[in-house]
C-alpha cells in the first residue's frame, strides 16, 4: 500500500477524563466508514473491561482511517490513542512522539482541568501542533466563549481555528476532520533513508504473539526484513506488517510517515520496549530516535494473599500480568506479620489499583495490601548509593550521609471557594507553593512541589473531599531531593516489630509516633502483664503507651447448662491466641498488623 | 495423652435440675429464652401446659433412671417463684412420685425477692424446700431500677431476714453482682455491710457479662458503668470481706459457711450425673450430655412426641470427660489433683504458677484469688484440643 506522505496525518486526541475523547474517536471511525453500525460498540478503542468501567485508556491503540476530504483527496488518518493518566506519562509521551499533531478536547462546560494541562505540556514537549476542540456545546451549561478565553489565557493557545462540537450528537465532527488536514503537517521522512521506526506500544496477544506498534519516521519496513532493536541490541526477522483499520489488516510494507504494527517471533515484552527504535540490521540508521527511557516504578506496596495457601497462585498471576506490563515489577518479600508475599513496584497509584483489581477480579485472589510507599535514595558515608523501597532495607542510621526522596510537581485546578482548604492540605503534606493564579473568574490553577510519599497515601481522596469534588489533580515526577528523613521504629516490650517500621520526615515523626503508639495500644489485647508500646528514632524513645495487664478473664457463672457454652468460648480464646504472632513474649493479633499497615492517618 | 482416671461420680445418686421458664418481666442483664407472663395472658393456662409436660418428662426419666435416688433437686429459671404454691405442690409431688429421694436431699429453689411474701416462703418450707437462693444482685435502688428488677433494697433485706428466721436445713443464699450501672466502691461497701448484718450462710458473687447481647446494652448506654478493672478490684475486696464474715471461698463465684456449699452445684463441678428437665435445661449422665429445646413450645412438643425435651445430645469421649473433670474441678478452690494432669498441661500451667494464678494447697493445684479473675487463661491451658 503506497501513499504519498502529503496525504497522511498522524495525530492523537488529548483531553481531561470524561471530556469526550473516546466518543470523539468513535465518531471519527463512523464518519470515515471504518466501522459499520453493526460493529459499533460503545467506545471502540477501549477494549478492556476495566478500562471501560474506569473510563480510562490503559493500552494505547492506533487506528488507520481513510478520509475523503472536501478537497477531493483521499487522506490516511492515523489516530493514535494515548493512556489518559499521569501514571503512564512516559507511555503518553511516546505515543505523542509518534504524532505530528494533537486534538485538544476541552469540555465546553467544565473548561481546562489538570489533565488538560499535563497533556498539553507533553504535546508541546514533542513539538506537536494543537487543534483546540470544544466538546459538549449542546449542554445547557456550555460556555464556549468563556472556555475559549480560558484556553487562550491558561494554555496560551490561539483559538481562531477552534471547532465547536458535540461528539454525542455528531455536530461539528466534519469540521474537526477538515481541521486535522489544515492544522497538522504531513509527516516528513523518505523511503530511501535508513529505517527509523519508533515503538510506541507493544502487547502480547495470545494468538499472534507480541504485537508492536510503530511510527515509521524514515525508510520502509517489509516482511522478511532483518531488523534490529537499538536499545536491546536484539535482531529479528519481520514476519508481518500491517495496520489497524480498526481490524488488523496485513500490508506489504510500512512506509515513511506511516503508523502500523510489526510482528516478529519475539518471546518477551522486555525485548520490544516502548520508546526504542527499530532499524535495519544491515543498513542501520546513524542514531536512534530520542526520548527512550526505562520505565521506572515510583510507588511500592506489599501484596500478600489473605490465605497463605494462595501464595503460588499469586505468584503465577503476577507473572501473567507482567507479560503485558513490564512497567510493573515484583519480588518476593516475607513479613513476620503477613507471611509470604511480594513487594511490588508500580508506575503510580492508579497503576497499583488497576493491578490489584485485576489480580482480584481476573485471578480471583483475595489480597492484603500494605500502605503504598515510595523508593528513597540513600547515599552512605562510604559513597554508595542505595535505592530503598522498604524500611528494612535501610542502612544503619549512622552510615547515612544523604537521604533523598522523590518529589513531584502537582497541578491542581479548583474553585476559588475551596482554595483555602486545598492550600492547607498541600501545606500539611510538606508542599512548596510554586504557582497560584486565576484561570477564570472563580477557577484557580495551583502548583505545588510535593514529596511523592505524601501524595501516594490518600492525597487525591483528601483533595476531592476538601473541595467537594471540584478539583482536578495531575503531577509529574521532578526528581530526588535531599530531605530530613528518619526511620521510626515500633517496639513492643522492648522488641522491635520490623513489619511496622517506617520512613517519615522528621517534622512529622512525633505526630506519627504518637498516633501509631495510641493506635497499637487499642489493637493489642490486654495480656497477663503490662505491655509497653514505644516508638523510637534510633535509640531515642519518642512516644510510649501502655497496655495494662489483663485483670479479668473469667466466666464467673458456670453451672450445668453453661458448660458447653463455656467450652466454646475457651476454644475460641485458644484459637484466637494461636492466630497471634509472638513478638518477644507479647501476642499480637494478625488484624493489628493489618490495621497498622493498611490505614494511615 | 494418657487418661489416668475418669471420675464418674457416685453411681447411686443423681441430681435433678428443673428449669422454670417463666418470669414476671425481663431483667436488663438477661440473655435467656424466657416466657414473660403478663397477668392478661392467663398465666394459669401456661403453668398447666408446662406442668403437664414436665410430669411427662419426669415419668420418662423415671423409667430410665428410677432405680437411682436423688441427692439434690434444684428449681432454677427463669423465675421459679412465679409458680404459685399450688403449682409447686403438684411439681414436688410429681418428683417424689417419680424418684426415690435421699433423706438429706437438698431441695433448692431460686426466688425473686418481690415474690417472697412471708406466707409464700413458709409454704416453700412446708413443701420440703431446704435451701432458697435469692436473686438480690444489689441493695442499691438506683441500680435495681436500671436492671428492671421490681424489688427494692429494703424489701430484699426484709425477705432475707424472714428467711433467716425459717431456719432451713441447707440455709439460704443471695446473689451479689459486680459491674452494675451506678455501682461504686461506696455502694458495694453498703451492700457488704447489709450482708454482714444478715449473716447469710451462702453468697454467690457474679460479674456482669458483656459478651452476650442484653437489653442493658441499650438502656445502659451512657450510664456510669464500672470497667473490668473495677470489677476485678472489687472482686478481691468482696472475697476478703466475705472471708472475714466466715464465708469460705469454695468456687470462683461461691462462698459458704462450713456445711452450706450448694450440693447440687457441686455435682456440676465434680462432674456427677444430673438430669435436666424443662425447656433449655441441660443434663449429663455417664458420658452423655444433652440440651433440651430452649423455647417452651418446642420443648413441650418434643416431650409430647418423644417423652423428653432433648434437642441435641452428644456422647463424650473418655478424654473429653477427663478434660471436663479438670476444667470444672479447677473452678473449685480446693483445686485438682496434679496427678491427673498430662505432662503438657503441667508444663503449660507452670507459667500460671509463676504469674501467681495457681498455687499448691494441700498438695493440690488450685486457683489463687488473682487466678479466679483470670481463670479462662488457666482453663485454655488445660484444654486438650
Amino acid at each position: 500500500m503506497s501513499i504519498d506522505s502529503q496525504f497522511i496525518r498522524n495525530f492523537s486526541i488529548i483531553a481531561h477524563i470524561d471530556h469526550g475523547k473516546s466518543t470523539l474517536a468513535d465518531r471519527f471511525l463512523e464518519n470515515t466508514g471504518s466501522v459499520s453500525d453493526r460493529e459499533k460498540k460503545a467506545q471502540m478503542l477501549d477494549d478492556m473491561e476495566l478500562e471501560r468501567e474506569r473510563g480510562i485508556t490503559i493500552k494505547a491503540r492506533a487506528v488507520t482511517m481513510n478520509y475523503k476530504a472536501q478537497d477531493g483527496n483521499l487522506y490516511q488518518f492515523n489516530l493514535i490513542d494515548t493512556p489518559g493518566h499521569v501514571d503512564f506519562s512516559y507511555e503518553v509521551s511516546r505515543s505523542l512522539a509518534a504524532c505530528d499533531g494533537a486534538i485538544l478536547v476541552v469540555d465546553a462546560a467544565q473548561g481546562v482541568e489538570a489533565q488538560t494541562l499535563a497533556n498539553v505540556y507533553l504535546a508541546l514537549e514533542n513539538d506537536l501542533q494543537l487543534l483546540p476542540v470544544l466538546n459538549k456545546i449542546d449542554l445547557p451549561s456550555a460556555q464556549p466563549d468563556v472556555i475559549l478565553e480560558q484556553i487562550e489565557n491558561v494554555i496560551g493557545l490561539e483559538t481562531d481555528n477552534a471547532c465547536l462540537i458535540s461528539a454525542k450528537t455528531g455536530q461539528g465532527i466534519e469540521d474537526v476532520l477538515e481541521g486535522v488536514i489544515q492544522a497538522f503537517p504531513p509527516p516528513s521522512g523518505k523511503n530511501e533513508n535508513p529505517l527509523q521506526a519508533l515503538i510506541f506500544d507493544a502487547w502480547f496477544d495470545s494468538y499472534r504473539g507480541l504485537i508492536i506498534l510503530v511510527r515509521i519516521f524514515e525508510g520502509r519496513m517489509a516482511r522478511k526484513d532483518r531488523v534490529k532493536f537499538m536499545a536491546t541490541h536484539s535482531e529479528y526477522e519481520v514476519d508481518e506488517v500491517g495496520v489497524f483499520g480498526p481490524k488488523m489488516t496485513k500490508t506489504d510494507s510500512l512506509e515513511a510517515g506511516q503508523v502500523g504494527y510489526v510482528i516478529a517471533t519475539i518471546k518477551t515484552l522486555d525485548e520490544a520496549r516502548v520508546g526504542d527504535t527499530i532499524t535495519h540490521a544491515k543498513k542501520p540508521c546513524a542514531s536512534p530516535l530520542p526520548g527512550f527511557k526505562e520505565s521506572k516504578p515510583m510507588v511500592f506496596s506489599g501484596l500478600y494473599p489473605s490465605d497463605s495457601n494462595d501464595y503460588a497462585a499469586l505468584r503465577d498471576a503476577l507473572d501473567k500480568l507482567q507479560i503485558n506490563d513490564t512497567s510493573f515489577v515484583f519480588e518476593p518479600e516475607t513479613s513476620i506479620a503477613l507471611g509470604f508475599g511480594f513487594r511490588c513496584g508500580f508506575l503510580g497509584l492508579l497503576h497499583m489499583e488497576i493491578i490489584q483489581e485485576r489480580l482480584e477480579r481476573e485471578f480471583n485472589l483475595d489480597l492484603v495490601t500494605t500502605a503504598p510507599g515510595v523508593e528513597y535514595r540513600v547515599t552512605t558515608k562510604s559513597g554508595d548509593v542505595v535505592m530503598v523501597d522498604s524500611p528494612s532495607k535501610l542502612p544503619d542510621t549512622g552510615d547515612i550521609e544523604m537521604f533523598e526522596e522523590p518529589y513531584i510537581l502537582g497541578t491542581i485546578l479548583t474553585n476559588s471557594e475551596y482554595v483555602g482548604a486545598v492550600l492547607k492540605l498541600c501545606e500539611e503534606r510538606r508542599g512548596i507553593q510554586k504557582k497560584l493564579e486565576y484561570v477564570s473568574e472563580d477557577r484557580l490553577l495551583i502548583e505545588y512541589e510535593l514529596p511523592l510519599n505524601e501524595v501516594v497515601l490518600d492525597f487525591y481522596d483528601r483533595l476531592k473531599s476538601v473541595s467537594r469534588g471540584y478539583s482536578s489533580f495531575d503531577y509529574h515526577v521532578e526528581g530526588y531531593w535531599n530531605s530530613n528523613l528518619i526511620k521510626l521504629d515500633i517496639l513492643v516490650n522492648g522488641d522491635l516489630v520490623d513489619a511496622l517500621s517506617l520512613i517519615v520526615h522528621r517534622d512529622k515523626a512525633q505526630n506519627r509516633a504518637n498516633l501509631l503508639t495510641v493506635k497499637m495500644k487499642d489493637l493489642i489485647p490486654r495480656q497477663m502483664f503490662d505491655i509497653a508500646i514505644q516508638a523510637s528514632i534510633g535509640a531515642r524513645i519518642v512516644a510510649r503507651t501502655t497496655v495494662k495487664a489483663l485483670r479479668k478473664n473469667v466466666l464467673a457463672k458456670c453451672y450445668g447448662g453453661d458448660i458447653s457454652r463455656k467450652r466454646k468460648l475457651l476454644e475460641k480464646q485458644k484459637a484466637g491466641k494461636k492466630r497471634m504472632k509472638a513478638v518477644g513474649n507479647v501476642q499480637i493479633p494478625q488484624d493489628a498488623f493489618l490495621a497498622m499497615l493498611k490505614i494511615d492517618n | 495423652m494418657a487418661v489416668i482416671s475418669v471420675w464418674v461420680g457416685p453411681m447411686s445418686s443423681l441430681a435433678l435440675y428443673i428449669h422454670v421458664p417463666f418470669c414476671g418481666q425481663r431483667c436488663a442483664y438477661c440473655h435467656f429464652d424466657i416466657k414473660v407472663l403478663h397477668p392478661r395472658s392467663d398465666p394459669a393456662a401456661f403453668e398447666l401446659r408446662y406442668l403437664d409436660a414436665l410430669q411427662q418428662e419426669l415419668n420418662h426419666y423415671a423409667g430410665e433412671y428410677g432405680g437411682r435416688s436423688l441427692s439434690s433437686v434444684f428449681l432454677g429459671g427463669g423465675t421459679p417463684s412465679r409458680l404459685p404454691l399450688a403449682a409447686l405442690t403438684r411439681l414436688t409431688a410429681a418428683v417424689r412420685a417419680a424418684f426415690a429421694v435421699d433423706p438429706d436431699c437438698e431441695w433448692s429453689m431460686e426466688v425473686n425477692p418481690e415474690d417472697a411474701h412471708p406466707t409464700y416462703l413458709n409454704g416453700l418450707a412446708e413443701l420440703g424446700f431446704t435451701r432458697l437462693s435469692f436473686g438480690v444482685q444489689t441493695f442499691d435502688d438506683r441500680a435495681l431500677a436500671v436492671l428492671k428488677r421490681p424489688h427494692d433494697g429494703a424489701g430484699a433485706q426484709a425477705v432475707l431476714a424472714h428467711c433467716a428466721r425459717l431456719g432451713l436445713p441447707h440455709g439460704f443464699s443471695l446473689d451479689l453482682m459486680l459491674g452494675l450501672p451506678y455501682q461504686t466502691e461506696a455502694t458495694l461497701a453498703r451492700d457488704l455491710d447489709v450482708i454482714a448484718a444478715l449473716q447469710p450462710p451462702h453468697v454467690s458473687v457474679y460479674m456482669l457479662e458483656t459478651d452476650l447481647p442484653t437489653s442493658l446494652d441499650k438502656t445502659g448506654r451512657g450510664l456510669p458503668m464500672p470497667d473490668e478493672d473495677d470489677q476485678a478490684e472489687w472482686y478481691e475486696r468482696v472475697v476478703a470481706r466475705l472471708a472475714a464474715l466466715g464465708l469460705a471461698h469454695y468456687e470462683i463465684s461461691n462462698f459458704a459457711r462450713p456445711g452450706f456449699a450448694c450440693r447440687h452445684n457441686l455435682t456440676y463441678w465434680q462432674r456427677g450425673d444430673y438430669l435436666g428437665l424443662g425447656p433449655a435445661a441441660h443434663g449429663f449422665v455417664g458420658a452423655c450430655a444433652w440440651a433440651n429445646h430452649e423455647r417452651l413450645n418446642d420443648w413441650q412438643a418434643a416431650v409430647a412426641r418423644q417423652g423428653h425435651g432433648r434437642a441435641s445430645e452428644e456422647r463424650w469421649s473418655a478424654a473429653r470427660c477427663h478434660n471436663e473433670v479438670l476444667l470444672q474441678g479447677m473452678r473449685l478452690l480446693r483445686g485438682i489433683d496434679p496427678e491427673h494432669l498430662s505432662v503438657a498441661q503441667r508444663t503449660a500451667l507452670k507459667v500460671h504458677q509463676a504469674a501467681d494464678l495457681l498455687q499448691y494447697r494441700d498438695k493440690r493445684l488450685a486457683l489463687t484469688v488473682k487466678g479466679c479473675l483470670l481463670a479462662n487463661e488457666v482453663f485454655t491451658s488445660l484444654l486438650d484440643s
